[in-house]
């Protein structure tokens, strides 16, 4: 299963509540993420004004996206990086295709980028007979494992250790270990002869820099490094969306990315990439390309609520405070982003039949909102993706019914509470007033009863008692 | 129509608006100035206690020496008591002085310079090579980070490749955060360079953090007073 | 000083003694608390479903009904966040949006009104039981509820306040997602209700009728020992009303 449906996220959600190893796994992920998270944060006085000031330098660029986008692929081209415009992912695709064929290129290191996973390129490379390797350890694990990520940060998020050890000895014939260290050294190692054999890197961008033609790749585990170091191609591919106006800007986001992303005052590695053998020793990539990917984001940016959802700089701390993600898991959501801000990019990118239970899939408790470093609104995106879908013929037509009939007897303070007075009737009548049986509810929680009167009748006969008394 | 042309096109059909945000975004870089203001660290020492805190906070270790030939007796008792014998070296001028003095000593060592190999052999060699002696041009205080330019390192083989990573670094070159930093950084300065705070790492594998991930397991940052000395 | 109260359909039709406590507190406080009985549904549940021209008729009734009022006062944090925060998302009629202003401005939670507009925190009851605390969500992060009610609780008097763990997680509610998507919907009431038991409260007490139906609706359905309670019959209780 690589890239299911988010139409078939009700499939997808009983597997996953179904399998109570993930459940723990996630559960157990998403809380100690949680918590390293705050002990940052409580370090960070400034905290809120730093979520302030990227909500406003996000805003900026988004609203100017002409203006930085040509900018920096004129500074791009002056530092000797070829810049390249991808409408949609076949795009994308052909882009990077045509580059490794001009180059012979048959091998190519890949380090996380989600930008990637949305393009499919990983099975488009394999299906032209080029070899593409994930080198993050997470995704180096979910690709031997035939799946997409999980979670935004911590792909095999869904996997127990206990899983890797037997994938491990499964898929590379070593011996079973669940030893998280050993099994990194097995990575590591068969990852090194990769890396220096590697034709071609690729890599995601973090923040690329207008002002300045060049970009950064945020990490940990030096795996980015290498993969933008030591092949002599390096792509990235970076959504149209990741750019900010200056790299001096940078420090407000290097404080809330790592904070936010993995609990980190600073990631370990940022890697800043200007311009191609860029040393005196004529070091690094002879050639460096940039891909600009729209891929639906200018279909996001009609909307000039709703592209605020572009202010994401893919921390996944939405993930990690949501309680929905918490109990499914990131792929119940069906795509390549999951969690809120999943369900708030679904609709956009796939359209309102594909992604019209996305956005319902959220109990709205806003807990994503205020985590989020660009203080995107995720929970009123959702509400306004909901009117969306709706408004386009995508709910279900009992529903629209129902809502359509009570929204007209709702108007009507006597037919309102009538229609009380009938299931009141009903219950204690047909259910020896016993609660009623709510089809789609009570499966696990008994219904309340109805009351016998209602708050009105008992307001007034109060009042009647107080008048008389 | 290119891709380019049509997607800047749909860009301006979109009906986006110059929001001018300048005002409002000056009052909160003042409240962020003050409050950063407020828990700075004033003196250089104090500044390097912070670094140190924070960098072994995160795995890596910190000394404080005389001079070189101090660093690089810690140097050799690591490598010798690890049993390595390649010391691979940055291009940066201190590093060569460090690595003249540790063979003076250990003559059995082996020297691994950027300048000794091409391209492609280089990162060959380093790759084979357990132990690094950079020299980053800034330490970080508030967070434990080492900045390197590559227009300094004149390459990142040795940083990323080698597992026993030395740093050498100069008291005067700390600054409190990263917002200091780039007022200090020259604009070509930060087109290519490396943050670095700590060894790699991962905790990809039920949130367990591993060292030593695809990069250094092991990072020494050894600060002198006068460092050319 | 007089209040008009605004009845949320789930207090009117299940759990009308929230609404009648708050009543009793208002008058043991002197406070003269009018019905409006032509009120009905604010129309939360069509918007938040997506039905947002269905919501209008109902959000244009309840600011004609409400719109000359001084206090609106709802034991209910969502609905009430509902209309302050949302309403301005509906195409209401032009003559009704001054007034719109008027009523956002006015309308607030019970507990937010007695601890921040009365300034009353202690109200001198007593209550021989171990309680916790569960935040519902828009109380909290809409309305930014979370020291009144609290400041209530740990004022009466012999009460034990235990703080829960996740205190502030959603109880999986949610209104129509509750049956959209049942099981996620339990799976997270689950974990609310073994929050609830660990931290050896006999009460849960909330502010929010929906998380109450929810969580006591699990809590019967597993034979659990906690119970839950509105904190407006918590307090009409402790004061004995």
């Amino acid at each position: 299963m690589k890239s299911p449906a988010p139409s078939k996220t009700k499939k997808l959600i009983k597997e996953a509540l179904g399998n109570g190893a993930l459940r723990s796994a996630v559960f157990k992920a998403t809380e100690s993420s949680a918590l390293s998270r705050q002990k940052i944060i409580d370090q960070i006085p400034y905290w809120e004004d730093l979520r302030d000031k990227a909500h406003l330098i996000k805003k900026d660029v988004i609203e100017n996206l002409s203006k930085y986008l040509t900018q920096f692929e004129r500074n791009c081209e002056l530092n000797g990086i070829a810049v390249h415009w991808a409408s949609d992912s076949a795009e994308a695709q052909k882009i990077i295709l045509d580059i490794a064929k001009q180059n012979n290129v048959t091998k190519v290191v890949k380090s996380k980028s989600l930008t990637t996973e949305e393009i499919h390129l990983n099975d488009f490379l394999k299906a032209n007979d080029i070899e593409s390797l994930e080198t993050d350890l997470g995704e180096y694990i979910v690709q031997l494992n035939d799946q997409i990520p999980s979670h935004l940060i911590i792909p095999a998020m869904h996997l127990s250790r206990k899983d890797i050890g037997e994938l491990f000895a499964k898929k590379l014939g070593v011996e079973y270990t669940e030893d998280p260290a050993q099994l990194l050294l097995t990575a590591r190692k068969i990852l090194r002869e990769k890396f220096l054999a590697a034709e071609m890197g690729i890599t995601g961008v973090n923040f690329a820099f207008a002002a300045n033609g060049s970009f950064c790749v945020v990490e940990n585990e030096a795996n980015a490094h290498n993969t933008l170091s030591l092949p002599p191609i390096h792509i990235a591919v970076m959504g149209l969306e990741k750019i900010i106006p200056d790299v001096s800007m940078l420090p407000y986001f290097l404080k809330l990315l790592p904070a936010n992303a993995t609990g980190q005052k600073s990631s370990t590695y940022v890697n800043f990439i200007g311009g191609p053998t860029g040393s005196a020793y004529g070091e690094g990539p002879e050639q460096i390309h940039i891909i600009l990917l729209d891929n639906g984001r200018t279909k996001i940016l009609k909307d000039p609520v709703l592209r605020e959802s572009l202010y994401c700089i893919r921390c996944g701390a939405c993930l990690n405070a949501c309680p929905v993600y918490q109990q499914i898991g990131g792929h119940a959501y069906g795509w390549v982003y999951m969690g809120p801000i999943g369900s708030v990019l679904i609709p956009q990118f796939l359209g309102e039949k594909e992604g019209r239970l996305s956005p319902f899939l959220s109990s709205l408790c806003g807990a994503c909102t205020t985590v989020c470093p660009t203080k995107i609104n995720l929970p009123h995106h959702l509400l306004t993706l909901r009117s969306r879908i709706v408004d386009s013929g995508n709910s279900k037509f009992i529903e629209r019914n129902a809502i359509k009939i009570w929204s007209k007897l709702g108007s009507n303070a006597k037919v309102y509470r009538l229609m009380s007075r009938i299931a009141s009737f009903f219950q204690s009548k047909l259910f020896f007033n016993s609660p009623l049986r709510v089809p789609g509810y009570n499966k696990e929680r008994q219904f309340p009863l109805i009351h016998s009167e209602g708050f009105r009748a008992r307001f007034l006969k109060m009042n009647g008692d107080k008048k008389n008394g | 129509m290119d891709s380019r042309n049509s997607i800047l096109k749909r860009i301006q059909e979109a009906g986006c608006y110059s929001a001018d945000t300048s005002e409002h975004s000056s009052t909160i870089d003042l409240k962020i100035s003050e409050s950063i203001k407020s828990i700075t660290p004033e003196s250089k020492k104090d500044l390097w206690d912070q670094f140190k805190k924070e960098i072994e906070l995160v795995a890596g270790a910190f000394y404080k020496t005389e001079n070189i030939n101090a660093s690089a007796e810690i140097i050799i008792k690591f490598l010798t008591d690890s049993k390595i014998s390649r010391v691979g070296i940055s291009n940066e001028e201190i590093c060569l002085k460090t690595a003249l003095k540790i063979k003076e000593i250990e003559s059995g060592l082996k020297i691994i310079s950027p300048s000794q190999f091409d391209h492609a052999e280089r990162k060959k060699e380093y790759a084979v090579t357990e132990a690094a002696v950079v020299n980053p041009s800034f330490a970080v205080a508030d967070t434990g980070t080492l900045v390197f330019t590559l227009k300094g390192a004149g390459t990142s083989y040795p940083h990323f490749l080698c597992d026993n990573i030395f740093a050498l670094i100069d008291e005067s070159r700390i600054v409190p955060n990263q917002f200091e930093l780039f007022r200090r950084l020259r604009r070509e300065e930060m087109k290519e360079m490396f943050f670095v705070t700590g060894p790699s790492r991962t905790a990809d594998i039920e949130k367990v953090l591993v060292l030593g991930a695809h990069g250094p397991r092991n990072l020494t940052v050894l600060m002198s007073e006068n460092i050319a000395q | 000083m007089k209040v008009s109260l605004f009845i949320p359909c789930l207090t009117e039709h299940f759990f009308p003694s929230s609404g009648i406590s708050m009543v009793k507190i208002f008058r043991h406080l002197g406070i003269d608390a009018e019905y409006i009985e032509d009120q009905t549904c604010c129309g939360q549940p069509a918007f938040n479903s997506g039905y947002r021209h269905e919501a209008v008729p109902l959000a244009e009734k309840f600011i004609r009904l409400f719109r000359e009022k001084e206090y609106i006062i709802a034991p209910s944090g969502s609905c009430v966040s509902f209309v302050k925060n949302n309403y301005k998302e509906l195409n209401i009629s032009d003559e009704l949006k001054p007034a719109l202003k008027n009523i956002s401005d006015r309308i607030f939670e019970f507990t937010e009104f007695l601890v921040d507009v009365m300034k009353i925190e202690n109200l001198g009851g007593e209550f021989n039981h171990t309680v916790t605390y569960h935040d519902s969500c828009h109380l909290l992060r809409e309305l930014n509820i979370h020291d009144q009610p609290r400041k209530l609780i740990r004022a009466i008097k012999n009460i034990n306040f235990i703080e829960m763990n996740s205190a502030d997680t959603c109880c999986g509610f949610g209104g129509t997602f509750s049956y959209k998507f049942e099981n996620v919907s339990v799976a997270m009431t689950e974990q609310k209700c073994k929050n609830i038991e660990a931290s050896g409260a006999e009460y849960c007490v909330g502010a929010d009728s929906s998380c109450l139906m929810n969580i006591e609706g699990f809590l019967r359905k597993h034979k659990m020992n906690a119970k839950t309670i509105h904190i407006a019959d918590l307090l009409a209780e402790s004061l004995k009303l």
